[in-house]
Order: structure tokens, then C-alpha cells, then sequence
């Protein structure tokens, strides 16, 4: 461990935007306690004033202040953003390391419909999965999660079929092991890698995701603000108030290009193999 | 009859794998990668499994531990852990139900060849050799730790090699490991697996008095799988030499060095190396790959490699038969060859 952290700190970029990222999550989880002012809070008095002192970004169509509503769906998207992470990884390894171990007809079955899966759009599943189950914070992780587990699945299966080919899981099985046993001793602990590899490069995607739900309406609902729904309604100001737009726009390219680059140096650094191939 | 002595006694063994191909994954051919052994092994005895690469003896070892499921045949064997240490009944592993068979484990375990691949890189050694003692659920923690640091004594290894990780020690080291962990639920059979293929001679020689050690110390029984004859000529007191599947001649070390009845067995010796300048051997070069075991040969399997091949080895299948109190050979011409053996020495 502290092995990684001292390879993955020779990575000026992965440092740089590993800090970045950082920053955006503590900024999400003290969200209520640092914004300059209360988010829902409407003033028809200051509805579009553009950036100023007391609003740095600029006020909406009901005079909210827009870095405080930045901040705030900082927040949501994190929340949202990392428990669907977290659904598509605790549904997707298992699933995975089970029929990838035992293989058999449960493995094409279980394959042929994770490829089912990955045939629709990830963005037209979570809209059917939200239509179902409403636009609810749980439906959308739901939604998020569900949509990208099919990846955790095929990632999981490969991996684990290389390592139960490995002597030591013949070993274990000569003195008598069972399944549950090789899973979860000798299996999980050499593919964790790749699987963590694999989260950070979707969180991006997941972000992505999120932000494209709530811009079509799907996502949280409002007075929640959300990064994709706040977009949304700064394009019907688009002429009037462009400055509506920075703040949020600004927000998402700042996170999806963090965790993509953070992603990318976990990579590398996990698995210098790679890095000479580019 | 099975005699009082006999550990394992393995009857008409088999093992095919069938070849699929095609959408609907239909089985076109049968490799028959163990294809009709017998064996015995004695309490205390190393038999000695010798063969070329791809001829079917790692698969004759993993079957009989069932770490392969055999599709057919009889592996008796003499479990103390199951008949409840009367010592007296047989099991058929081949046949024993997955309780039996967890069971039947702790009296049978096996050595791998490839000490890499063999320990997992995510445990530490002590973990690595209790793992066995954990998975049968014998002994507590504590009690695990010491037995662990017992074996590792007894391989050769110090205690604080205990927490150390596998990377950090040479093929050797690593070899000795796998074999403290194949000790550590005091089995009476253990198949090596081309124990020591995999390590430099010098080492090679370490590893085999460490298993000779072993064997005295502990009351063990090898079925010492190899190709390298001067290897299995030191460890064995008997040795079966295996060709396509079958066993074609199997005798005592000395009986079969110095005198072996099969062709295939004399090229096998003619190809060992004498560590004497002036000794003149005449090789005799075996012609050609191992036929496929999917399309075997017909008749003799070896026929078409055999020096002294007439027309009755290309139709007939000869049958395993003895040629003396311990010597059984599988050739139509055992009685009228002469064949030479290696010079004893």
C-alpha cells in the first residue's frame, strides 16, 4: 500500500488532479457548511444579476445564487454518483467471480445476458430503469448502477478465469476447498487490481451519466440542484444570462477530467506494463 | 486380491477429454490422455512414473487425487481419516462422494511442479502452509501457527519465514514451502508432480534428499512423477514407464535399469547421460513426436517408433502381462528380445 503511494506520487498529473479530486469531495461532503449563501433561498429582487462580489456567479431566473447551487449539487452528484459506483461493483464482481469459477451453463447464460445488456444504449437503460422506478436519488443509482454492472461482470469473469488456472487454486482444492473458500481467499485478492482499475475509470462515466439524466428531467428533481438540470435551465437564458452556464459546465469538466486523469495514473501505476505501450 | 501392504491400487484408469467443435460444441474425438492403468502403490514405497512429455502421467497423478474427474477405472485407497484409522478398508476414490472425498484429502496430497504458480502471491508462507489445516478445519489458531512453524522446520525453513510473502524466496525455498504445505495434514500418499523439473541440479539434489528425509520421517509414499531417469533411478523402488496413456513396463529400479523388457524402455535408458568420458553408449534415437493421443496407433501404440516391430504389434494390442515375480511389460516380443539396460553402477 504505501508502495502504491509512492509509485503513484512519481505521477505529477495524477498528483495534481488526485488532489483535485480530493477537493471536489470534500467540498461535496461540507457542501452545507460552505456555501457563501443558502441555495434555495429565492430573491425576485436579484433574479439574473451577473457575476458580482456578493455573487460570483451570478444569480438564476429566481435570484439563487449559482455557486452556492454549484456546491450543493456537488454534493448530489457525489452521493449519487459513488453509491451507484459502489451497486455496479458489489453486483458485478460477484456475479462475475461466480460464474467466471464455475463456468458451465450458468456462465453463458449469465454472459449472454450481460451482452444483452451492453447491446442498449447505457443512457437509454437508465432512462427505462428511472421511467419504472421514478425519478427518486435511489432510482437514478439504481439506474447508473444497473447500467454499467454488465461491465463489472465481463471484467470480473476474464480475470477470474486466467487466476483459477493458477496451481494454488489446484492446491487449495487438493486439500479439500470448497468454492466459497477459493473466491473469496484466492481469487478476489488477486484480481481486486484490475477491478479497482476499472472503477476509477467509470466513475467519469458515471458522473457523465448522472449529469445527462437530470438534463433530460430524469435525474433529481427540483429545487435539488443538480449539474445537468442546471444546465438545462441555463439554456433557455442562453442570450439573456450566458453566465448561467459557467459554473455548473465548469464543475462537471473539472470532475470528469480529474477522475479520467486520476483513473489513467491508477492504471499506470498498478500496472506499469501499459504505460510502455502508449 | 488387494494385499495387506498396498496403499493405492489404481485398476484400468481412465481419462478422456473430449475435443469440441462447432457452434452446438459437439464432441468430434476423445483424447485419451490416461487410457487404462494399473498400478499399485505399497505403504512406504516411491514408485517412480516416467514417461515423455504429453504421454498422460501428470493427468494419471491428478486423477487419482480426483483433482480431475476420471471416466472410469477403480482408484482403491487405503484413507485412514475415512475408515475411521482401522487401517484396514479400501475406498474408491473414483467413486467417493464429495464429503468422502474432503475427507480422503487429508491422506492425499500433492507437490507441483512449477513452484511459481504454486503458492499464492497474496499470502504470506505461514498462511500459505496452515491454509490446508484451515480448510479440514483441524486445530485452532494457535495451534496452526506452531504446526506451521513445525513444518516449515522441518523443510528447512526458519520460523521467521513465517511472514514473509512468496516472492521473496528462490525456486528452491518456494519448492519447499509447497512441500510443507502438502505435509501439513500428515497425508500417507503424496504424488509429486516433476517436484524438482523446474529447479537447477544442484538444487534438484537438495529438494530429493529433502523428500527422502521426509519420507522416513514422516511415513510417507511417493508416486514421484518425472522424465529425468537418473532422478526417479535414485528416489524409486519402483518405477512404471508410461507411453500414450498406458503403462508399458513397470518393475523394480534395479530390475528395470539393468534389465528392461520393453523397446521403448531401453531407447528411454540408451538417452540417460553416464558421468564417465570413456563409456561408449549406443544411443537409440527414438524416430518422430508421441503419436496424438486422440488417433492413437493401432495395435502396440508404440509401433510405429519400435525398432523390433513385426506385423503382429501393428494389429494386436499386446496385453500387460508378467514377466517375473515384479516385472510386468506390455510387448508381444518381451520374451525373445534381449534388451540392453544401463550399466549398473
Amino acid at each position: 500500500m504505501t508502495d502504491f503511494f509512492r509509485r503513484y506520487s512519481r505521477d505529477k498529473v495524477g498528483v495534481f488532479f488526485g488532489a483535485l479530486l480530493l477537493l471536489l469531495y470534500g467540498v461535496a461532503l461540507t457542501a452545507q457548511w460552505i456555501t457563501p449563501a443558502d441555495p434555495m433561498a429565492v430573491n425576485l429582487r436579484e433574479v439574473f444579476s451577473p457575476p458580482s462580489a456578493t455573487h460570483w456567479l451570478g444569480t438564476d431566473q429566481f435570484g439563487r445564487d449559482i455557486l452556492s447551487r454549484v456546491i450543493l449539487a456537488t454534493q448530489v452528484t457525489v452521493k449519487v454518483t459513488s453509491a451507484a459506483c459502489l451497486f455496479a461493483v458489489l453486483t458485478g464482481v460477484p456475479i462475475g467471480m461466480f460464474v467466471g469459477y464455475r463456468g458451465g451453463w450458468i456462465e453463458s447464460v449469465t454472459m449472454r445476458a450481460t451482452d444483452m445488456l451492453l447491446i442498449f444504449p447505457i443512457i437509454m437503460l437508465a432512462i427505462v430503469v428511472v421511467v419504472i422506478s421514478g425519478p427518486t436519488e435511489t432510482g437514478v443509482i439504481v439506474a447508473l448502477g444497473l447500467a454499467q454492472a454488465p461491465q463489472f461482470v465481463r471484467i470480473t469473469r476474464g480475470v477470474t478465469l486466467s487466476i483459477k488456472e493458477e496451481l494454488y487454486v489446484e492446491a487449495a482444492i487438493a486439500a479439500g476447498s470448497g468454492w466459497l473458500h477459493i473466491l473469496a481467499r484466492h481469487i478476489w485478492p488477486n484480481i481486486s487490481t484490475p477491478i479497482i482499475v476499472q472503477a476509477t475509470l467509470t466513475l467519469p462515466v458515471f458522473v457523465l451519466n448522472a449529469s445527462a439524466l437530470s438534463y433530460l428531467g430524469l435525474g433529481v428533481q427540483p429545487p435539488t440542484p443538480e449539474w445537468g438540470q442546471m444546465l438545462n435551465e441555463a439554456k433557455d437564458h442562453l442570450i439573456n444570462a450566458p453566465y448561467l452556464i459557467v459554473g455548473p459546465a465548469a464543475a462537471l469538466v473539472i470532475f470528469v477530467l480529474s477522475a479520467n486523469l486520476v483513473g489513467d495514473a491508477v492504471q499506470e501505476t498498478l500496472n506499469p506494463k501499459l504505460k510502455k505501450r502508449k | 486380491m488387494t494385499a495387506e501392504n498396498t496403499l493405492l491400487e489404481v485398476r484400468n484408469l481412465r481419462k478422456y477429454f473430449p475435443v469440441r467443435k462447432g457452434l452446438l460444441q459437439r464432441t468430434v474425438a476423445q483424447i485419451k490422455a490416461v487410457d487404462g492403468v494399473d498400478l499399485t502403490i505399497r505403504t512406504g514405497e516411491t514408485l517412480g512414473l516416467v514417461g515423455e512429455s504429453g504421454c498422460g502421467k501428470t493427468t494419471t497423478g491428478r486423477t487419482i487425487l480426483r483433482l480431475v474427474e476420471p471416466t472410469g477405472g477403480e482408484i482403491l485407497f487405503r484413507g485412514r481419516s475415512l475408515a475411521g484409522d482401522t487401517d484396514t478398508a479400501m475406498t474408491d476414490v473414483a467413486t467417493a462422494s464429495p464429503a468422502q472425498i474432503k475427507l480422503l484429502r487429508r491422506d492425499m496430497q500433492i507437490i507441483f511442479q512449477d513452484p511459481y504458480s504454486s503458492l499464492d502471491p497474496r499470502m504470506t508462507v505461514g498462511e500459505i502452509v496452515g491454509e490446508p489445516l484451515q480448510i479440514q478445519g483441524l486445530m485452532s489458531r494457535s495451534e496452526r501457527m506452531a504446526r506451521v512453524l513445525d513444518l516449515l522446520g522441518a523443510v528447512g525453513l526458519s520460523a521467521d519465514h513465517a511472514r514473509r510473502y512468496p516472492h521473496e524466496f528462490s525456486g528452491g525455498q518456494r519448492q519447499r514451502i509447497g512441500i510443507a504445505r502438502a505435509l501439513a495434514l500428515n497425508p500417507r500418499l503424496v504424488v509429486a508432480d516433476e517436484p524438482v523439473s523446474a529447479l537447477d541440479v544442484s538444487i534438484q539434489a537438495q529438494v530429493i534428499n529433502l523428500l527422502q528425509d521426509l519420507q522416513e520421517q514422516f511415513g510417507l509414499t511417493y508416486l514421484f512423477i518425472a522424465h529425468d531417469l537418473s532422478v526417479v533411478k535414485h528416489i524409486s523402488n519402483r518405477v512404471a514407464v508410461m507411453y500414450l496413456g498406458k503403462i508399458v513396463e513397470l518393475a523394480d529400479t534395479r530390475e528395470l535399469f539393468g534389465n528392461p523388457r520393453h523397446p521403448y524402455t531401453e531407447a528411454l535408458l540408451s538417452a540417460v547421460p553416464v558421468a564417465d568420458p570413456d563409456f561408449k553408449v549406443e544411443r537409440i534415437p527414438l524416430e518422430g513426436d508421441v503419436p496424438s493421443p486422440v488417433n492413437p496407433p493401432s495395435g502396440c501404440h508404440f509401433h510405429p517408433r519400435c525398432r523390433y516391430a513385426q506385423d503382429v504389434c501393428r494389429t494386436e494390442p499386446p496385453a500387460y502381462r508378467a514377466v517375473g515375480q515384479t516385472h510386468f511389460v506390455s510387448c508381444h516380443r518381451a520374451d525373445e528380445l534381449s534388451l540392453r539396460g544401463m550399466r549398473s553402477s
